[in-house]
């Protein structure tokens, strides 16, 4: 009896660790590389933590499309081109400040909405070809972007602001700054040091679920687990937070050092409601079941066209606004690269993160930006140390990013085949 | 009463060939209409047509009309099919695996609740009732008699099951007045499928029309109200059922004298030259497991396994195959086969034809020939033309091979380089079966040899496998949910019940004995 349940606890165990394989594999090679580094601990998280609300937005716009069923969004680059256009659009009507943004915002809506469209068109005729088609998508685009605002931006398109133009008139300047009332406009809205916003977020999450239990009394309905055991859980983050910040002075130095624009965090939660909602409703039903098996859905009567191209115009627009945050927070962009990477970048640190092609939720894309960014700090530092050579880290920067995409898919592989043998040893 | 729907003169061709010339009958409400034909007579065609399927327009649209309430309708999409109040069980299964069964009974019907957004966005935001949702799919199975779990993802069901997790989605549908079942019985076992009928019968007597297709014909008769038979794509007979006997829709489905079935294989003596000795056989098949099967199959014979669904008699060749996990020992030829990998059994010169023809099957986007010969090319790389290093598919020396199999099992094609995709449902079947029997292999298993093949195919098809057993000795081992067909062609009949073997029958004893080991009284001898 007793063998009986290690054994079963034993394929337990087998099975998370096969499930997470990938994500397992870059933990240990981030704390590896943490010890490796040998960097103050107030660097570290000061660097992890501005990445994190860099980037998230980023990899949570890859979610939906992953949904229906169209694999990982290389063509979010498209989304991101819409945001620099919006840029350059404010900029040359010399707006500042958060007005500059919200402008961006205002205009890269509806081209990023287009361009969604027209994406989502093409992805129909290509259809289980959707991740190479976004691909070449993204470098078809590129074109067309170099083209207008290479060429075409000054004899052609009229430029108002002339600071946005190369000396020969032709073609815009790069990198564009934004000026000093934009840069990092959102996130200077209100900054708070990281001890105080982690005590402040689980005092939230802490009242959010003691405020569900609260309303399940009133109505006299039944406390589910879900509740119960949330309070109790949040309780526990906040001793255990409470205790490591009393106990330990390097690691309350390092989060009293890091601040974190609140701003940003708000919207990054709202994306996340957004889309936890969209899954809870009809479209986000709709979406599931597209992905699930489009011949189904359609003999259902699921216009399944209509609700990819809805997937993808989504995905882009999330990725508009999310590079959006990206150049505030930078402060500049080079003008005809700096969305080259965006789609290469989100799909592996959401790979890392344990999603696959045909899995992921915002677990992934949070645990995936944090490990994945770890890694990007981290590599050339360690790199430097090891072999005295920062160069090698800054290769292996560039080569692990590329490898984690092609690693992270050949693991999944590996993984239902592995998955499988375990369940042999199982059976009641 | 008014007619609630009328074919008139109905015509379709797929690229010049014609499948439907003609045909004209009509259906009242609370009618059960059966439709009956050969495969490929057409009759998924029709309700293709019927349904708005896609199909039908990229093939080139049909003539005729169609007229529904008194008023003519063209059905551009399922859609549109489903606003008109027509539903449709298809020939496959049309469920989202992961899904629940409660959000597939109420698929793109959702009960929806408004969310703060939806009121000034589109409808698209609105939430999802779950609980509603739940207790309304709850409420359908409960009308049909089932207890199923509506909390439950499909992919954990049987499949018995699956077929009334569809019904209960078009009943639930408010304004049902036709329901199209499409072969709903040919994945139930005798018993679900009485069942089953008996929840059809219900569904018309509460007002709606059903049109119900079966190579069944014992239920034809004591379901259907009428009969309406297709031979080629020609309705050749339109009656009421109690106009009608079983043999006269057999006769006229196929269109000649067809010869009663009789046991072929009763008394035929062995040596014990064992060629397969399977030993404590454990396979985890979710809906169909086996917890101890020991059973010996002796060189030259036709074995049948039978039991009920759902006790596992079909998990016994799947995991001698490698498709589910198994324990336990298997010897071939005396040595042990390590079972666990697929495609070892394969090499070893057994073949096998699953009873999940969709899911292990065919590439239903390449010819007839090449499906035939893919799996005899992989094994023992016959049909290949040489260059050095490379080879090739030859279609020139596959061509007489597959010719004779298409002959052999009558398959309904234009010829070997017709896609597979665009078969009836019975001719894909016999395409599986095809595909097996090429390889010549010594120890041949085949699942459900009959599911979805019409009658006068059926018989066809047994003869076959007799045939081949006696002129070619190649052993096989049946298993089939129809005892009568295991009957017909066996040597020995197993009949497994709750896991393991409960006896093991001849061909001609008592029908009670089968019932009583079946029932899991233990009994008979080896
Ligand atoms: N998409 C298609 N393209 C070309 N021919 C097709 C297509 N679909 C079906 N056919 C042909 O139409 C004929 C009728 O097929 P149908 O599926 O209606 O038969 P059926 O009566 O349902 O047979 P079964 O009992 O085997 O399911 C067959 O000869 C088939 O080859
Ligand atoms: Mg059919």
């Amino acid at each position: 009896m007793s063998s009986e349940k290690t054994s079963k606890a034993g394929v337990f165990v087998k099975k998370l660790l096969i499930n997470n394989a990938v994500t397992l594999l870059f933990f240990v090679i981030c704390i590896a590389g943490i010890i490796l580094a040998d960097q103050p601990m107030s660097y570290i998280i000061g660097e992890i933590s501005s990445r994190l609300f860099r980037n998230l937005i980023l990899i949570l716009a890859l979610l939906v499309p992953v949904w229906a069923g169209m694999g990982m969004n290389f063509s979010i680059v498209l989304g991101a081109m819409a945001a620099q256009i919006g840029i350059i659009v404010s900029t040359n009507f010399s707006l500042s400040g958060i007005a500059c943004l919200v402008v961006s915002f205002l205009v890269s809506i509806p081209l990023s909405l287009l361009f969604g469209n027209l994406t989502g068109r093409l992805f129909n005729q290509t259809k289980g070809q959707e991740m190479i088609t976004g691909m070449i998508l993204g470098f078809f685009a590129k074109g067309i972007y170099d083209l207008v605002f290479m060429f075409l931006c000054g004899p052609v398109i009229p430029v108002r602001n002339e600071s946005l133009l190369l000396t020969n008139g032709i073609g815009l300047t790069t990198p564009i700054n934004l000026d000093n009332a934009t840069k990092s406009a959102i996130n200077k809205i209100w900054m708070v040091s990281l001890d105080k916003a982690v005590y402040g977020v689980l005092f939230l999450i802490l009242l959010f679920f003691a405020a569900r239990m609260m309303g399940k009394m009133i109505k006299k309905q039944k406390i589910s687990g879900r509740e119960s055991s949330g309070l109790l859980a949040s309780v526990l983050v906040l001793a255990v937070f409470y205790l490591l910040c009393r106990s330990s002075e390097t690691f309350l130095f390092a989060l009293r050092f890091t601040d974190v624009p609140i701003a940003t965090g708000i919207l990054i939660v709202i994306v996340c409601i957004y889309i936890t909602f969209l899954s809870k409703t009809k479209l986000g039903s709709d979406i599931h079941a597209v992905g699930q098996s489009m011949p189904i859905a359609v003999s259902m009567g699921i216009p399944a066209d209509k609700i990819r191209i809805t997937a993808i115009m989504i995905s882009t627009l999330l990725a508009a606004l999310g590079q959006l945050i990206f150049i505030q927070d930078i402060g500049n962009f080079t003008t005809y690269t700096a969305h080259e990477n965006v789609g290469t970048f989100s799909i592996a640190a959401l790979l890392v993160g344990g999603a696959s092609i045909k899995k992921a939720n915002i677990g992934h894309a949070i645990l995936g930006a944090l490990l994945f960014h770890t890694m990007f700090i981290i590599s050339p530092l360690a790199g430097k140390n090891l072999f005295d050579n920062a160069q090698l880290g800054e290769y292996f920067r560039v080569f692990v990013c590329y490898a984690v995409i092609a690693v992270a898919l050949a693991l999944h592989a590996w993984k239902s085949v592995l998955a499988r043998r375990v369940e042999e040893g199982e059976e009641e | 009463m008014d007619t609630l729907l009328h074919f008139k003169n109905i015509k379709k061709s797929f690229s010049g060939n014609v499948v439907l010339d003609g045909v004209d009958f009509k259906i009242q409400p609370g009618q059960i209409v059966a439709l009956a034909g050969e495969n490929g007579a057409g009759k998924s065609t029709l309700m293709n047509i019927l349904f708005g399927m896609n199909v039908i327009a990229e093939t080139g649209g049909y003539e005729g009309e169609i007229i529904f309430e008194g008023k003519s309708v063209k059905v551009q999409s399922p859609l549109d099919a489903m606003e008109l109040g027509i539903g449709m069980v298809h020939q496959e299964f049309m469920l989202l695996p992961g899904f629940t069964v409660a959000r597939n009974i109420k698929l793109n019907r959702e009960n929806l609740i408004p969310s703060l957004i939806s009121r000034i966005t589109p409808k698209s935001y609105q939430m999802l009732d779950n609980p509603q949702i739940i207790k309304e799919a709850a409420g359908a199975l409960g009308r049909l008699g089932m207890e199923i779990n509506p909390e439950v993802t499909v992919d954990k069901l049987p499949v018995g099951h699956m077929q009334f997790v569809e019904i209960a989605r078009e009943i639930d549908k408010s304004n049902l007045k036709l329901l199209v079942l499409d072969e709903p019985t040919a994945v139930l076992t005798e018993s679900e499928a009485e069942r089953f009928l008996k929840c059809i019968r219900k569904v018309a007597d509460a007002g709606i029309a059903v049109i119900f297709i079966s190579h069944r014909l014992d239920e034809v008769i004591q379901l259907a109200d009428s009969v309406v038979i297709l031979r080629d794509g020609q309705m050749v007979f339109d009656e009421k059922t109690e106009n009608t006997d079983k043999h006269q829709i057999a006769e006229l489905m196929v269109g000649r004298k067809l010869e009663a079935e009789s046991l072929m294989n009763v008394n035929r003596s062995f040596e014990e030259d064992i060629i397969l000795e399977i030993k404590h056989l454990r396979v985890n098949m979710p809906g169909e497991r086996s917890r101890d099967v020991s059973l010996k199959v002796r060189r030259g014979e036709i074995l049948g396994i039978g039991g009920l669904a759902g006790h596992g008699k079909t998990s016994i060749s799947n995991g001698i195959f490698g498709m589910y996990p198994a324990r336990g020992s298997v010897h071939y030829k005396g040595r042990p086969l390590s079972f666990g990998k697929i495609g070892e059994a394969l090499n070893q010169g057994m073949a096998f034809v699953s009873e999940d023809r969709k899911g292990v099957g065919l590439l239903l986007n390449e010819s007839i020939a090449l499906n035939m010969v893919y799996t005899d090319m992989k094994v023992n790389r016959r049909f290949l033309k040489k260059y050095g290093f490379f080879s090739q598919f030859d279609k020139k020396s596959a061509r007489e091979v597959v010719e004779q199999m298409i002959q052999e099992l009558d398959i309904r094609c234009t010829g070997p380089d017709q896609i597979v995709g665009r078969l009836s449902g019975g001719n894909q079947q016999k395409v599986c079966m095809a595909r097996a029997l090429i390889t010549k292999p010594e120890l041949l298993f085949v699942s459900e040899p009959t599911r979805g093949i019409d009658i006068g195919a059926k018989q066809l098809l047994l003869n076959y496998l007799v045939k081949i057993n006696k002129e070619q000795g190649i052993t096989i081992v049946v298993t089939s949910s129809e005892l009568n067909e295991l009957r017909t062609i066996c040597d020995r009949i197993a009949i497994i019940g709750s896991g393991v073997v409960q006896g093991i029958l001849a061909p001609d004893a008592p029908n009670v004995d089968f019932a009583l080991l079946m029932s899991g009284e233990k009994g008979g001898n080896t």
